[in-house]
């Protein structure tokens, strides 16, 4: 009796998670709660990295079965969102339905700006490429340079499944870093000159064309590359809920209930692919380094098509605004603003970086198309 | 690095910004064409709505003596505006012992924004 009672608890002990961790588990589970402490205590875009890292730290609980590769667990059937590409395009309709395309609209050079960020989407392809990348992995690893988490996700979850939760982790890590990773780059690129252009004010845009303007976008983008047109089609009806001012009520869901429970489903699953045998590996480093160079490289892509419009529209354009051209909306704008502004306190670039901003959703969007269109057939 | 591989990246390099500048571009021109053609819509209504409108006989009176008054105002300056402005360039001048001296135009400075315009978008764009 006695014997058999001790035995339960030996093969209970030996069923716990102490027994059955192993040392790689333990870094997992101290990586989650640096994460953890990083989306509280320093506020890097918490809202996605809080559940991003309970996801990595529910993944990795042993034998709870938790990952979203556990078949029949409860993230197992919330991966499917991401796995089957529907949270990102929801992501996007909240995202549409929030961001006023006016300061684009008015000004349509921006868009010039934001397909110039892009680039570093495309040069860091080549880096991951020269590294030893296969292709489809590649792609997903450059899109990091697009600043914008829902594309990266969706392209990963098409290109590169396995590589998901590091990429993820590495692009909203650096979203987060906007504002350290990109002065350095704007004041190294320009001279005092150009940082104090003041620009013109932006002309008023009427509701006709806010309201066509989503119609162009999805018509003409879905059929340039119909790969992005999930992205940019969900993107452009959100924006046209807002605009049209008829369907207030669907547009408030979309950017507040509809994409706070995507998010958590999204954050949590996508965080729960974050597993020790796919995350603890060489390839994570290079996400990482990879991730940073694609940053900066947009960065300076964007900045520098701003020179070369500051000296086209003979000092009218600020080249500072490039810089908002890879996407993190708002962020990059706001960067945009302060740097501008610390060289001349008078000087309001926050409109005029909009427009850049929101051309980069859209460019990003494109290249995210394009990648899919290219590598798509690729992955086996 | 297989050459294959190094051609694709090529590939992938290439088609990616052309496509992305191309889509955009095409982007700005739909823009672009959008925008002209809804001020040559505004314009072509502007010319119409006087026309349509009633025509009020005392209107002329009024604008006449404004016109009369500030000939080398810029328009939109009220004649109390320029009397004043007027009064004290007087005061200022004769001041300083200058006689022979004429007011001749009146323009806003635009390029000084308004100190209380200035402190509200401050005040706005403070937390970003």
């Amino acid at each position: 009796m006695f014997q058999s009672f001790i035995d339960t608890l030996v093969g209970i002990w030996n069923n716990t998670g102490f027994m059955q961790a192993t040392w790689q588990t333990w870094v997992m589970l101290l990586i989650a709660c640096v994460l953890i402490y990083l989306a509280i205590a320093k506020q890097y875009e918490p809202l996605l990295l809080l559940p991003i890292a309970f996801g990595m730290l529910l993944a990795n609980i042993p034998v709870a079965g938790l990952s979203s590769y556990s078949e029949g667990g409860l993230i197992y059937y919330l991966y499917q969102g991401v796995k089957l590409g529907i949270y990102p395009p929801l992501i996007f309709l909240g995202v549409g339905a929030m961001t006023d395309f006016g300061p684009l609209i008015a000004n349509p050079k921006s868009f010039l700006l934001g397909a110039a960020a892009q680039a570093g989407i495309f040069l860091t392809y080549l880096g991951a490429a020269l590294l030893g990348y296969a292709p489809n992995e590649a792609g997903a690893i450059s899109i990091i340079g697009g600043a914008d988490g829902p594309t990266a996700i969706f392209v990963t979850s098409r290109l590169a499944p396995e590589l998901l939760g590091s990429i993820a982790i590495a692009a909203y890590s650096y979203m987060a870093l906007v504002p350290i990773i990109q002065p350095p780059i704007m004041k190294l690129l320009t001279t005092k000159k150009e940082r104090c252009v003041v620009m013109e004010q932006l002309r008023p845009v009427s509701k006709l064309e806010k309201v066509v303007f989503p119609i162009f976008v999805t018509l003409l983008v879905s059929f340039v590359v119909p790969d992005a047109a999930a992205l940019v089609g969900m993107l452009m009806l959100g924006n046209l809920m807002r605009e049209s001012g008829v369907v207030a009520r669907l547009s408030n869901t979309a950017q507040n209930e509809l994409m706070n429970i995507v998010t958590i489903f999204l954050g949590v699953s996508v965080g729960a692919t974050a597993t020790a045998d796919r995350f603890l590996t060489p390839k994570t480093l290079g996400i990482i380094l990879l991730g940073l160079i694609a940053f900066c490289l947009g960065t300076a892509a964007g900045v520098l098509f701003g020179k070369l419009m500051y000296i086209f529209s003979k000092g009218k354009v600020n080249p500072l605004i490039g810089s908002a051209g890879v996407s993190a909306v708002p962020m990059a704008a706001r960067v945009s603003q302060k740097v501008g502004q610390k060289e001349n306190p008078g000087n309001f670039l926050l409109m005029h970086a909009m427009g850049p901003n929101v051309a980069g959703v859209i460019g990003s969007a494109v290249a995210a198309g394009v990648l899919i269109q290219v590598l798509g057939p690729m992955v086996q | 690095m297989l050459m294959s591989d190094m051609q694709l990246a090529f590939v992938v390099i290439i088609s990616g910004l052309v496509i992305v500048f191309l889509a955009l571009i095409v982007l700005i021109a739909l823009m672009w064409a959008m925008g002209k053609a809804l001020s040559s819509l505004k314009r072509d209504q502007k010319p119409s709505a006087p026309a349509q409108a009633p025509v009020v006989p005392a209107a002329p009176k009024q604008a006449a003596p404004v016109a009369q008054v500030q000939p080398a105002a810029e328009e939109g300056i009220p004649g109390e505006v320029v009397a004043a402005i007027s009064a004290a360039v007087a005061f200022l001048m004769e001041d300083a012992g200058e006689k022979g001296y004429v007011v001749k135009s009146i323009k806003r400075a635009r390029e000084a924004r308004p100190v209380w315009g200035l402190a509200g978008i401050m005040e706005n764009t403070r937390p970003f």
